[in-house]
């Protein structure tokens, strides 16, 4: 079969000892910085992509790819050992998994985890195989309308599925759209919001504003020493799993790695919004759903099987249609962007390599984190020990000369000391950086498409919505809005009634 | 906590305040629009899409003023995040440096610096790191990625 030649040639790639070399070494720098709280995988990956730049393009992808979905593996361990959530998606295990190592079964958790998150990783690598190229040939036929409605319902569910308020996440996602347009104006050359500054008629690097505003503000914002210690740390114990314990998770990670696949497709649904929703689901469907929150492992299998496959399965839109879908798949479409390869729906015809590669070289990522995760366990805890400040001089060195070498450009380093402010200040006000880094990756595709789209349709704005796919993505966009608008609405008022009940309930008793 | 009472107004100021500088900012993006020229629908000038962005930063930094934003939103200004300031100064003059001296005497001083005082790490320790890393980013960078950085106060020029 054709996919199953394509398979093997990716895996041909896969296995080259230079990519076999960068597989390992991406999980295994994912897993260290998911260990480690306050540096996640954005602004590993940001801090990375100077290095990325000497690299053949499928070995840079994979790399990063590595570091992504390693980092989820990594998580769990500071989750479940220390309460301490390496990166946001693993803050749910955090729940039970740490009353479950307080019972003395953090190794099962760790277990359970590694094994789940494994199936996950794999269930979704077959999905993509199966979803990708179709949807590659259908999004062939994409024109200028398409591409901005796609771009726009992204943005917003982005910005909609986000932590913080949504209204917060807007600005964020328009600070970023603002950004894109410094430079020349695309179409027909007029300079915009340049300030009369030479250096920025070329328009913001992207590698730079994402330095700062991950790398630099990240680590200004550690500086107030907001770090917990490794002390009250929990025995490991048992690590695998008993056959009681896979028999009550294999429900929960059947459910989060189909689930966890379907939400990465959706912007914004990679990692914490997956692990999120599968913990609510194996909540609801538990018979015991009192002992959630109480070391339930099924709140532990689920949402780190829904994390891993959502965070391979969020490459999808990447591959097929050129939008990455949050942040850290921009900070990977830059990567691309800097290899010269522009993502599109021909990306897998026109780097097969690349794409193949990509997916044959997750396979093998998963089985060495499968492999390595639990016998180092106890080596990954100890690196909490070293130093935050020891972290934050290194990173800062690394971050200033490494953003000096993409383009040997010193502009390029006030770019970045700018950004970190910013990325600084918007933390300390609630703004989400991510929004803005895939709003800015966004701006120039969503620009020239939308005055395409005008210049095709004669200027009827009626374009959006009269054709087909645009339209029943805007369409859906909105549904999905209300729906969930009015869904809380419904909900909050039926939590209310039911309080009302059991209140009354309790004072009949 | 006894700065519970504190804490409620300066969150909201804050978001006011920030949402005050949107505001600003969106209108400042709708001027500019206008002076880049707008255009039409049929052709769309350099103008038209600043001005949508515009718009829309306006109407959300609206809905950001109308709201009170949930005091978990964002973290609090505290004593120590005056540290920023001389970390974002250090990292100011090191890129004038860099640009004067190359990457070796600055590299090792900005490690010091955030080792020894940010980081309150002890002298052997701020030193050896600060000359290992210094070292190592020498070696990926120039010697084996091939990064002109500017002639080396201490190694010259290639």
């Amino acid at each position: 079969m054709d996919i199953l030649a394509n398979l093997a040639d990716g895996f041909a790639v896969a296995f080259t000892p230079v990519n076999l070399l960068y597989v390992v070494v991406g999980v295994s720098v994912g897993m260290v910085i998911g260990v480690l709280p306050g540096l996640g995988p954005a602004a590993t990956i940001a801090l990375l992509l100077p290095i990325t730049f000497g690299l053949e393009s499928a070995t840079a992808i994979i790399m990063l790819a590595g570091i992504y979905y390693g980092a989820y593996y990594g998580g769990t361990i500071t989750s479940v050992l220390l309460r301490l959530p390496g990166e946001a998606a693993s803050v749910v295990t955090a729940i039970d998994g740490y009353q479950m190592a307080r019972q003395g079964r953090a190794g099962a958790a760790l277990g359970i985890s590694a094994i789940g998150s494994f199936i996950g990783g794999l269930v979704a690598v077959v999905g993509m195989v199966l979803i990708a190229p179709p949807l590659a040939d259908f999004a062939v036929g994409f024109g200028p309308p398409e591409y901005v409605a796609l771009a726009a319902v992204g943005l917003l569910l982005v910005t909609y599925l986000g932590t913080r308020s949504f209204s917060m996440s807007i600005v964020s996602a328009l600070l970023g759209l603002f950004l894109a347009l410094i430079g020349i104006d695309p179409i027909a050359g007029t300079p915009r919001f340049t300030f009369g500054i030479e250096e920025l008629r070329d328009g913001l690097n992207f590698v730079p504003v994402a330095m700062g505003l991950f790398g630099i503000g990240e680590i200004l914002f550690n500086l107030e020493g907001r770090y917990g210690s490794a002390d009250d740390r929990a025995k490991v114990g048992r690590i695998l799993p008993t056959r009681d314990d896979l028999r009550r998770s294999s429900g929960a990670i059947t459910r989060g790695s189909l689930m966890g696949f379907l939400i990465g497709v959706l912007p914004g649904g990679g990692g914490v919004v997956s692990s999120l929703t599968s913990y609510g689901i194996e909540k609801r469907v538990s018979k015991q759903p009192e002992r959630f929150g109480h070391g339930a492992i099924q709140g532990v299998a689920g949402p780190e099987t829904a994390n891993n496959a959502s965070s391979t399965s969020a490459f999808i839109p990447l591959l097929t249609l050129g939008l990455p879908s949050n942040g850290v798949l921009a900070l990977i479409f830059g990567a691309l962007l800097l290899q010269g390869v522009t993502p599109g729906p021909d990306l897998i015809t026109a780097h097969p390599d690349i794409f193949w590669g990509v997916i044959a070289s997750m396979v093998l990522g998963n089985v060495v984190l499968l492999v390595l995760n639990l016998p180092l366990v106890g080596v990954f805890v100890q690196l909490l020990k070293v130093p935050i400040e020891v972290l934050a001089a290194l990173t800062v060195l690394i971050t200033m000369v490494g953003v000096f070498s993409v383009r040997n450009n010193i502009f390029d380093m006030y770019v970045v000391l700018a950004f970190g402010a910013l990325g600084y200040l918007m933390r300390k006000i609630g703004l989400e950086p991510g929004p803005l880094v895939l709003a800015f990756v966004l701006g120039p595709i969503m620009e020239t498409s939308f005055r395409q789209s005008m210049l095709i349709s004669n200027g009827d704005p009626a374009v959006f919505v009269t054709r087909p796919v645009s339209g029943t993505l805007l369409g859906l966009a909105l549904l999905v809005l209300c729906w969930s608008v009015f869904g809380k609405a419904i909900g909050r008022r039926r939590k209310a009634t039911e309080e009302n009940g059991t209140l009354t309930k309790t004072e009949a008793e | 906590m006894a700065e519970h009472t504190g804490t409620t107004r300066p969150q909201w100021t804050k978001n006011r305040f920030a949402g005050l500088i949107f505001l600003l900012a969106g209108l400042a993006v709708i001027l500019h629009a206008f002076a880049l020229s707008i255009g039409s629908w049929q052709e769309p000038g350099p103008g038209m899409w600043p001005l949508v962005i515009g718009v829309a930063l306006v109407l959300a930094s609206v809905a950001v003023l109308s709201q009170r934003i949930d005091a978990a939103e964002g973290e609090e200004f505290t004593p120590r995040s005056l540290l920023a300031v001389p970390a974002m100064l250090s990292l100011y003059v090191f890129v004038w440096a860099f640009s004067l001296l190359g990457s070796t005497v600055p590299g090792f001083l900005l490690a010091l610096f955030w080792l020894k005082v940010l980081g309150r790490r002890s002298w052997p320790i701020s030193i050896v790191v600060s000359v290992v890393a210094t070292a190592v980013f020498y070696v990926l960078f120039v010697l084996a990625l091939g990064v002109p950085f500017p002639d080396d106060v201490l190694l010259g020029g290639r």
